[in-house]
């Protein structure tokens, strides 16, 4: 590979420093704040694309995990004056057994079953967080003491906007050291044809539970850090509308390279921010480039069709003989991308 | 040909019912290490459901499969494979969006568990075992004449040439049973040499291979042992010569 090559290779995180550092010397409080808000949300859709783009699992629950990260960080460190690393540690340790526990379950489930449960579990901690007094109901817990290194409190613009960014290039690391893994391998195949991949030896259910803690840990980052940039925490952070922005996300990012997933989070949260204070008909254009978009992404087939069956799809009682071939056989009917 | 009687598939009495359709009315094979052994039936016959049983995929009514003293009765594809029983099927089954090198690279994970941390850090034992299963699959792709294909989608690839990367696939997850579900339907006659060729070689290392096929010239050329089934049923079995003569495989699938 020529040094010109490689370089092209890298563009997209290239790309990602020199906009980030353009945002960040810009010196514009709307950009910075924004872009912090930004990348957050793009740590949750870069697990979420884990789980959906590698796994090929559609998971309603994410704003659930999310869920967990925000309140154990909040709840940790005002009720129990826990230091707020330690509180994201817990956060992100019990999304990931809360996500193995409910997955071993639920992952056994296929097509629409699964896509009913994982979101009767989102939509649980929802109600949860509105019901509990421990968890502040309707109203929340503001007031949140902030992650800080000394006198560096990682809730003021600047800091915040480096921390969601070295823990979003993590997390990309993270899924681009996985994607290329015999456990990557695994779960694009049993995406793809879980029988055959299970004939050689992928053990699917395991690995789609580890996907699923997996994308959950990342989620609990993400609420974990929205909470600590904004110093509060409320259920309607996690309500069913929060669901549908986070696959229009997934959506317009692609489930290709994580960083498609900041791509989408930036249009999905700035875009609105910018034409607020427009006419309709702005609005309106917005929407149609945004269904455009979606619609002509050639790879926006392959999820929207993993979508569209994973909720009409009747579900294959495992171990009656051949109906899991028969379902294989639907998928492998599939066209090829693009 | 040596016969390893430690390491033997075995099913007995297998009975399997679908609705109304009986397609496995008490079938006992025993499929030993180092044999190839072939199976023929008319369309409808039971084969795939006895190879599907076979790999743990499906629970037989009755009957048991045993593989080196486990029990494999419905135990699950994951499982058989792990024991070393693996099946390949009827229809090709690339995995898609996967490069078919990656294709063939799914079956090291059969074998080899790097864990979380492996896959994470990639200490250098994890970086050099890799490097032996990408060579042993480069290997494979050399063998089925796919490499110039390695970095290709395998949804691109040809009929035939899926059916070559199925059994790559296959192989590389290092079977001690080899279940093949038509490998060479609708191959061209260099491509059936390939898969022939193979099927020899493992059998040489002493894997046992259970081998579907309509195509009699190709499947009574290459086996050891042939055992012909009707309507779910085994009819006949025993070396190719004497299923050939046999007048009960003669009116029921030679003689069409
Ligand atoms: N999942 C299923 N549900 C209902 N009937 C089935 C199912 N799988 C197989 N059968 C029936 O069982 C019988 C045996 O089918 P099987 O696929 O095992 O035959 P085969 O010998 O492999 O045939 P072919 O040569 O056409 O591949 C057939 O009558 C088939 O219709
Ligand atoms: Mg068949």
């Amino acid at each position: 590979m020529t040094a010109g090559k490689r370089l092209l290779a890298w563009w997209k995180p290239i790309l990602t420093v020199l906009v980030a550092a353009a945002v960040l010397f810009s010196g514009s409080s709307f950009w910075i704040y924004n872009a912090t808000i930004v990348a957050i949300y793009a740590i949750a859709i870069v697990g979420l694309n884990i789980l959906v783009g590698l796994a090929g699992q559609v998971s309603f629950a994410q704003t659930g995990f999310m869920a967990v990260g925000g309140y154990v960080l909040a709840i940790f460190t005002v009720s129990f004056h826990w230091d707020p690393w330690l509180a994201l540690l817990l956060a992100v340790a019990g999304a990931g057994i809360v996500a193995a526990l409910f997955g071993w379950p639920l992952l056994r489930l296929r097509g629409h079953y699964l896509t009913m449960a994982t979101f009767a579990l989102g939509m649980g901690v929802y109600a949860l967080a509105t019901g509990a007094n421990f968890m502040g109901g309707a109203v929340g817990i503001s007031a949140i003491p902030p992650l800080a290194i000394g006198p560096v409190s990682f809730a003021s613009p600047v800091p915040a906007f480096l921390l969601a960014f070295g823990l979003f290039a993590l997390s990309t690391a993270l899924f681009s050291v996985l994607r290329n893994s015999p456990v990557g391998r695994g779960w694009r195949a049993l995406s793809v044809r879980e029988d055959a991949a299970a004939s050689i030896g992928v053990p699917s259910l395991r690995y789609k539970i580890a996907a699923f803690a997996l994308s959950a840990m990342l989620g609990a980052v993400s609420g974990a850090l929205y909470v600590n940039f904004t110093t509060y925490v409320g259920p309607d952070l996690y309500s069913s509308t929060i669901i549908v922005n986070l696959f229009l996300m997934l959506f317009i990012g692609g489930l290709e390279s994580p960083y498609g997933s900041l791509v989408g989070a930036a249009v999905v949260l700035v875009i609105p921010e910018l034409i607020s204070g427009l006419a309709n008909i702005e609005g309106l254009i917005f929407d149609m480039v945004l269904l455009a978009v979606i619609i002509l992404r050639p790879e926006n087939r392959t999820l929207g069709r993993r979508i569209v069956s994973s909720i009409r799809q009747p579900s294959p009682v495992i171990g009656s003989g051949g109906s899991a071939e028969a379902a294989g056989e639907s998928a492998g009917n599939e066209r090829g991308r693009g | 040909m040596t016969v390893d009687e430690g390491r033997i598939l075995t099913a007995e009495g297998i009975q399997m019912r679908f609705g109304g359709v009986t397609a496995l009315d008490g079938v006992s094979v025993h499929i030993p290490a180092g044999r190839v052994s072939g199976l023929i039936g008319p369309n409808g016959a039971g084969k795939s459901t006895l190879l599907g049983i076979l790999s743990g995929a499906h629970r037989p009514d009755f009957g048991t499969v045993r593989f080196n003293g486990v029990n494999l009765t419905g135990a699950g594809r994951t499982v058989a494979a792990h024991s070393g029983v693996i099946q390949t099927f009827q229809k090709a089954s690339p995995f898609r969006g996967m490069t078919v090198l990656e294709n063939v690279l799914v079956g090291m994970t059969n074998r080899f568990d790097p864990g979380l941390f492996g896959v994470l850090f990639r200490p250098r034992w994890v970086r050099r075992t890799e490097r032996q299963w990408r060579e042993r699959a480069q290997e494979l792709l050399e063998e089925f004449g796919l490499s110039e294909y390695a970095q290709a989608d395998a949804a691109s690839l040809s009929f035939g040439q899926l059916r070559l990367l199925e059994l790559a696939r296959a192989m590389l997850a290092e079977p001690q049973i080899l279940l093949l579900d038509e490998p060479a339907a609708g191959l061209n006659a260099q491509e059936t040499k390939l898969i022939h060729q193979a099927v020899v070689r493992v059998r040489d290392n002493g894997v046992g291979v259970l081998i579907v096929d309509h195509d009699v010239r190709f499947l009574f050329g290459l086996c050891d042992h042939i055992i012909a089934m009707d309507y779910g049923r085994i009819i006949a079995e025993g070396p190719p010569e004497d299923v050939e003569r046999d007048p009960a495989v003669r009116a029921a699938y030679l003689t069409v």
